[in-house]
């Protein structure tokens, strides 16, 4: 007999909120999935992890869990979660333990110049840049709308680093690399 | 990354945000591993 996984949790990036996932959500809900749209609320890692472990938690049975950018380092460790079936990287960072965004960031070339911190460690939204580096492909006023929306994310570029139980085995990974994104170095997405 | 993760990859022509630009694209993917891993479990 054919098994299925219908449970679908979705994480956003960092200067992002759920509401970016309404098309996908849209679809897989039209498809018989359900799906949770987590809400991290990028006040810390820590907390970005408790409200997407609640979100899987919620889940009656087992999930893929899809992380896009920043989210792409909350998934790879809240998929220790037992529920968790398998992850998907959307342009999404697939960190190793001791690994933070920062580390990958430092090791490749900066890939866009649209985010500076200020001296409280957040980071801001560069109008000139923005659009171009970020969201070139969607509808000129959304994009333009974003950094108003969402304009700092603190732990996005946060030396926090992850931990991922030694022996454990991984979940399988899926991987979706745009071709002409700038916001994460290309090699890591 | 998705090497090292041995992940399969699928590359569209996109923003960083593909999952607003690409929203039928996006469900694909997901679906699908949705089903691969369904399938992996009942053959396991």
């Amino acid at each position: 007999m054919k098994q299925s996984i219908k449970n679908v949790v979705l994480v956003h990036g960092a200067f992002a909120d759920g509401s970016g996932w309404e098309p996908v959500y849209s679809i897989l809900k039209s498809d018989g999935y359900t799906v949770s749209v987590a809400q991290p609320p990028e006040t810390s890692y820590a907390a970005d992890q408790k409200y997407t472990k609640a979100a899987i938690d919620a889940m009656d049975g087992p999930v893929v869990l899809v992380g896009h950018s920043y989210g792409g380092s909350i998934i790879t460790e809240a998929g220790n979660h037992p529920k968790v079936a398998a992850l998907v990287y959307i342009a999404a960072f697939a960190l190793d333990t001791g690994e933070s965004c920062a580390t990958i960031e430092q090791a490749l070339p900066q890939a866009s110049k649209a985010f500076t911190p200020d001296n409280d460690g957040n980071w801001w939204i560069d109008q000139k840049h923005f659009a171009a580096d970020f969201a070139a492909d969607i509808p000129k006023d959304k994009a333009e709308l974003w950094p108003y929306r969402r304009c700092r994310s603190p732990p996005t570029r946060s030396p926090t680093r992850l931990r991922i139980p030694p022996g454990r085995t991984s979940p399988p990974g899926t991987w979706w690399p745009p071709k002409t994104g700038r916001s994460i170095p290309t090699r890591s997405g | 990354m998705a090497k090292r993760a041995n992940a399969r990859t699928v590359e569209v022509r996109a923003s960083h945000v593909a999952y607003m630009s690409h929203p039928k694209e996006t469900a694909k993917l997901i679906e699908e591993a949705a089903t691969t891993v369904a399938l992996t479990r009942a053959a396991g």
